[in-house]
């Protein structure tokens, strides 16, 4: 039996018939072919295409490391599952992250703190904006939705939280969340659409 | 809220986001997240558009993102705190709280303030369009400021730099004023240009109709102009005569070029430095008149090779440094 746990020479080595690097193989042909669309799909999850290639091929690699237990299972849906994980890993990362650099620029002023928080000051003279818009947009929405969504989005409070304290069901505050994100979405794409 | 059919759409596209984010999302919901996503170009789209919303509000510093001020839960009147004060001190302008004409779309229980405004800032070489919560949209020229204002009674926009290409929504009972430095422009649904001259504005009229006037207001000269007029506020006071123009030509800088008339270097020069990255100095002011009639595209390259080509014509030295461009007269007598 294979001992062997490195994916790379797994897959390179093909003078094994055993069902564990034929899988490698397959894991390795699904992913070249579900690539494109993965990173398409990571793109929706992520802020970059380099972030976007980094989770793919992370995800790859997993499923790599796991491939003798992976026999019958549907690759491309594991592959999928995998990256979905990983971008929320690194989506929980950014935010203690940003919580930790938050703190610590607690004595800087506002404009230095938008500006820290991004990399050049382009992008900071845009976040003062954005800053102003969805405040504006946050305020289009009726009372309990504009409720459930900043305490779900900006205070990072979980659904049951919020169900609890609003008095109603968690279901209610998901549609309130899903309602607001919509709304707002659809109108910052009104007011922000660049050329 | 009132809620069409692509909005059906994009709440599904949110819906499935949501999922995606959910820690607790089993791999069925997620993977019916994806398939959805990806069945369609305009799936992706709508989830394009929630991404990008979503990722913009989690890349707010924690403090300036907007505060939930509950009381009771089953309390309808909530008030909603926006710490307009820290933030106003900082970033000297006023936060936004709603629009007079967004009210119909609000609950009754929130409570508006009545006006509303959002600054604009483009970097040099960059220019973007913009659309104002009226739905007016603004092409705005690279180097430029705008400030926007809106209260129940007037729409109020502040160019006090550069250029813009202002295409106003239609609104009989919502005048929209633009406020140049030099003068104001009333206009209701019309298209019209405003551009920064030393020594003056002008403003071009496309379509519609627009009213000119100075700082003075009604005291001073007005100008009612029409499509494919133009007039210059000066800056001293007083407008120039109102003069007949192609409009599209003064557009030509929304396509990447400006089109010259026996324009003073002056004038092309102030243009020039909103795109251009090093400082062009103008070494003697003997410079300010010469005249030129072409064109100038305005990517960076071609811009300093029209600067070098200036030098060809006679009458002006260019030197072409790594930190700047001087244009001074050349020593020598002009050649005819």
């Amino acid at each position: 039996m294979n001992t062997n746990r490195n994916p790379h020479l797994t897959l390179i080595s093909d003078s094994e018939a055993s069902a564990e690097s034929g899988v490698a193989v397959r894991v390795g042909q699904m992913y070249w072919a579900a690539r494109d669309q993965l990173i398409r799909f990571l793109l929706l999850r992520t802020g970059s295409r380099a972030e976007a290639e980094d989770i793919a091929q992370n995800a790859y690699l997993r499923l790599l490391s796991k491939a003798d237990a992976l026999a019958d299972a549907n690759l491309r849906s594991l592959l999928f599952i995998t990256a979905r994980n990983l971008s929320l890993d690194l989506q929980r990362q950014s935010k203690r992250t940003r919580r930790i650099v938050d703190e610590l620029d607690g004595q800087d002023g506002i404009a230095d703190r938008v500006a820290s928080t991004l990399p050049d000051a382009e992008r900071s003279m845009i976040a003062r904006e954005h800053i102003e818009i969805i405040g504006a947009l946050v305020a289009e929405l009726p009372p309990k939705c504009r409720y459930a969504f900043v305490a779900y989005k900006f205070e990072e409070r979980d659904y049951r939280d919020i169900a609890y304290e609003m008095g109603v069901s968690e279901s209610m505050v998901r549609k309130y969340v899903i309602r607001a994100v919509s709304h707002c979405a659809k109108r910052f794409e009104e007011l922000e659409g660049w050329e | 809220m009132i809620v069409g059919p692509s909005d059906r759409l994009r709440q599904i596209a949110a819906a499935h986001m949501l999922a995606l984010e959910d820690p607790e999302a089993d791999e069925d919901r997620i993977l019916a997240a994806v398939a959805w996503i990806e069945e369609s170009e305009e799936h992706y789209q709508l989830a394009r558009e929630i991404s990008r919303f979503s990722q913009i509000c989690e890349r707010l510093p924690r403090d300036l993102a907007p505060e939930a001020a509950p009381t009771s839960a089953n309390d309808n009147r909530q008030s909603w705190r926006w710490s307009p004060a820290r933030v106003a001190s900082s970033l000297a302008a006023l936060i936004p709280i709603s629009l007079a004409f967004l009210v119909f779309q609000m609950d009754p229980f929130s409570r508006p303030s009545d006006q509303v405004t959002l600054e604009y800032f483009t970097d040099l070489g960059e220019s973007r369009v913009i659309t104002l919560p009226d739905n007016s949209r603004v092409t705005l020229g690279a180097g430029s400021g705008l400030r926007v204002n809106y209260d129940a009674a007037v729409r109020r926009i502040a160019l006090t730099s550069g250029e813009a290409f202002f295409d106003v929504a239609q609104n009989k009972d919502l005048p929209l004023i633009v406020e140049t430095g030099d003068g104001d422009v009333t206009a209701l649904g019309t298209a019209f240009n405003v551009h920064h001259a030393p020594g003056s504005t002008t403003v071009t009229l496309i379509h519609g109709r627009v009213k000119v006037e100075t700082n003075q207001g009604e005291n001073g000269p007005v100008a009612y102009l029409r499509p494919n007029t133009q007039v210059d506020i000066q800056r001293q006071g007083g407008l120039s005569k109102v003069r007949a123009v192609d409009g599209n030509a003064t557009l030509a800088w929304r396509n990447g070029r400006y089109r010259y008339d026996d324009t003073p270097l002056a004038t092309i020069i102030s243009d020039l430095r909103r795109y251009y990255r090093k400082p062009i100095l103008l070494a003697s002011p003997s410079l300010n008149d010469m005249r030129f009639t072409g064109v100038v595209n305005l990517q960076g390259g071609d811009i300093e090779q029209w600067l070098m080509g200036l030098h060809n014509l006679g009458g002006v030295d260019v030197s072409v440094r790594d930190d700047m461009v001087v244009i001074s007269p050349q020593a020598r007598p002009l050649e005819e």
